[in-house]
C-alpha cells in the first residue's frame, strides 16, 4: 500500500469452527461486508486477520480468505498465522484453546493505520459507524466504543444490508453503553489511535487465565491513563449462534470454562505488558496466499509470571469505582 | 287716664284695695310666676338626675382609669418578666446554638474519617484483588510447571541420569 491506512481492523479466528458450526462461513460473509461498506465511502483501511493456535491438518483461515477474496490478500487483508505452540508456551489455563486477546495484540502491534479497531470476525460495522469513518472525525486519546446489536439466533436471511441490520425486529438484545465506561460488548468494537494503543501496549497478555473480561479490563486500564471514551454514537451487529459466551456462559462452570473463569478482578486490577508485548519478537515469515507465519521463538514468548505487571489504575486508587 | 279713675285708685289704695283689674293682674302674674317657678322646679330635678348621672359616670370612669392603672402595671411586669425570660431563654438558644455547632463539627470529622475509613478500605479491598490475581497467576505458572515438568520426565524425577541431583544412579548401585 503506498500510503498507511486510516484505519486497521483487527480480528481473530481460526478454521475450527468452534464459534457455532458455521464461523468460517459467517466470518468471510463479514468481512465482505464491513470490506464493501468500507470501500464504497473510500476510506483506506486494512484488515488484519491473526490466526491463533491454528487448526492442524486443516488449511489456516488466513488460505480459506484469501481463496475466496484473492483481491485482497496481501494487500488490504493482512493475515499472521501464530505458531501454535506460542499458545502452549503462553496459556496459563489449560482449558483456554484460544487465547484472543493475545492474538488480537499480535494484530494489534502490526497494524499500521493511524486507527485501529480490534473488533471480533462476525461483527458487522453500523452505517453511523462508517460515516464517522468517512467524516474523518476520529480524535486521538480517545477510546471509541460502539454498542453491540445482536441479532436475533435464526434471524440471519442470508444475505446482510441496511434494511435488515437495521429492522428492530430481528433484535435479539440491543444495548445502550453507559459512562464513564461505555463497556458491555467490549471486545466487539474497541477503537484508539496506534500511538495510544501502543502506549496503553494493547490488552492484557499478562493475566492469561481468562479470554472473557479481558476487553472491559482494557477500558479500566484506558480510563486510569487518562485516555477519553465515548461511545461513537451508532451500533454494529452481531448475528447471535451457537457457542457465543453469551449464550453459553450460563452452561460451563466457571473454573472449567472454556472462556476462563469470568469471575476475576477485571474490573479493578490492571496490567502493564512487558516490551515485547503483542510476541513483537516473533520472527515473521511469508507463508503464502498474503499471510505470514510467526515462527515460534522463546525470546517472544512473554515471561510466565510476571508479577510486577499486575498494578492497580494508579490514579484512582482507593477511590468510588466508576 | 281718666282723672276720676285715677283718683279712685289712689283712694282705695289708700284703704288698702285694689280694683279687680290690678286683683286680676296680679293673679295671673302669680300664676306665671307659679308655672316658671314649678318649670324650674322640673329643669332643677332634671339638672339634679344629670349631676347623678354625670356622678356615676365619673364614678365608673374613675374605676375603669383604676382598672387600668393597675392593669397597665400588671402588663409592665408582665413585660418585664418576659424580657427576663426572654433574655433566660436566649442565654439557653444561644447554649443549645453552641452544643450543635459542637455537635456538627464532631459528625464532619466523623464524617472525615469514615470517609478516610471507607477509602482505606477500597484501597485494602483493591490491594487485596491485586493480591488474588497474583496468586492466581503464581498458582496458575506453578500448575503449567508442574503439567511441562510432567511432561518432559514422563518416568518422574530421577529418571533423567542427566538432571542435576538425580539418586537413580546411586539407588540402583551402578
Amino acid at each position: 500500500m503506498a500510503n498507511p491506512p486510516v484505519l486497521s481492523i483487527v480480528l481473530t479466528g481460526r478454521n475450527d469452527d468452534w464459534h457455532g458450526g458455521d464461523f468460517n462461513e459467517r466470518f468471510l460473509r463479514t468481512l465482505a461486508f464491513n470490506h464493501d461498506r468500507l470501500t464504497e465511502r473510500e476510506i483506506p483501511h486494512e484488515i488484519v486477520l491473526v490466526e491463533w493456535n491454528p487448526v492442524p491438518d486443516r488449511p489456516p483461515l488466513a488460505e480459506l480468505a484469501a481463496t475466496a477474496f484473492p483481491e485482497l490478500a496481501g494487500g488490504v487483508l493482512v493475515s499472521y498465522i501464530v505458531d501454535r505452540r506460542f499458545h502452549d508456551a503462553v496459556t496459563l489455563n489449560p482449558n483456554l484453546q484460544y487465547l484472543q486477546f493475545v492474538a488480537k495484540n499480535v494484530g494489534i502491534r502490526r497494524a499500521t493505520g493511524d486507527f485501529i479497531l480490534s473488533t471480533n470476525a462476525d461483527v458487522l460495522l453500523g452505517r453511523h459507524v462508517i460515516d464517522v469513518f468517512a467524516g474523518r472525525q476520529l480524535e486521538p486519546r480517545t477510546v471509541y466504543r460502539a454498542a453491540r446489536v445482536d441479532i436475533q439466533l435464526g434471524a440471519d436471511p442470508g444475505h446482510w444490508d441496511w434494511a435488515f441490520l437495521e429492522d428492530a425486529r430481528n433484535y435479539a438484545r440491543r444495548p445502550v453503553l453507559k459512562p464513564p465506561l461505555y463497556a458491555g460488548g467490549t471486545g466487539d468494537f474497541v477503537l484508539l489511535d496506534r500511538i495510544s494503543m501502543h502506549d496503553v501496549r494493547g490488552f492484557n497478555e499478562v493475566y492469561r487465565l481468562a479470554s472473557v473480561g479481558v476487553d472491559y479490563n482494557f477500558l479500566v486500564k484506558a480510563h486510569a491513563n487518562g485516555l477519553r471514551l465515548v461511545d461513537i454514537g451508532g451500533p454494529v451487529y452481531h448475528p447471535n449462534h451457537v457457542g457465543s459466551f453469551r449464550l453459553s456462559k450460563g452452561i460451563d462452570s466457571p473454573e472449567r470454562s472454556h472462556f476462563g473463569d469470568y469471575r476475576w478482578h477485571s474490573r479493578n486490577v490492571i496490567y502493564h505488558n512487558p516490551d515485547a508485548w503483542g510476541l513483537a519478537n516473533a520472527p515473521v515469515h511469508p507463508a503464502g496466499h498474503g499471510a505470514f507465519q510467526l515462527e515460534f521463538d522463546w525470546s517472544a514468548v512473554p515471561p510466565l509470571l510476571d508479577l510486577r505487571g499486575v498494578v492497580l489504575p494508579g490514579e484512582r486508587v482507593g477511590q468510588v469505582r466508576p | 287716664m281718666n282723672p276720676i279713675r285715677s283718683a279712685l285708685r289712689r283712694v282705695l289704695a289708700a284703704l288698702g284695695l285694689s280694683s279687680r283689674a290690678q286683683v286680676e293682674n296680679l293673679r295671673e302674674t302669680v300664676t306665671r310666676a307659679k308655672a316658671e317657678a314649678d318649670k324650674l322646679k322640673g329643669q332643677l330635678a332634671a339638672a339634679r338626675a344629670d349631676l347623678r348621672t354625670v356622678k356615676n359616670e365619673a364614678k365608673r370612669a374613675s374605676t375603669a382609669h383604676a382598672t387600668a392603672v393597675r392593669e397597665t402595671a400588671e402588663a409592665r411586669a408582665h413585660r418585664d418578666q418576659l424580657k427576663t425570660e426572654g433574655a433566660e431563654w436566649k442565654q439557653t438558644a444561644d447554649t443549645w446554638k453552641g452544643r450543635a455547632e459542637a455537635y456538627r463539627a464532631k459528625v464532619r470529622e466523623a464524617r472525615h474519617q469514615l470517609e478516610r475509613v471507607e477509602q482505606s478500605t477500597r484501597l485494602a479491598h483493591e490491594h487485596l484483588m491485586s493480591t488474588e490475581v497474583k496468586l492466581d497467576l503464581v498458582d496458575a505458572a506453578v500448575r503449567t510447571l508442574d503439567v511441562r515438568t510432567r511432561a518432559v520426565m514422563p518416568q518422574g524425577p530421577g529418571s533423567d541420569t542427566s538432571s542435576p541431583g538425580s539418586s537413580a544412579k546411586n539407588r540402583e548401585g551402578k
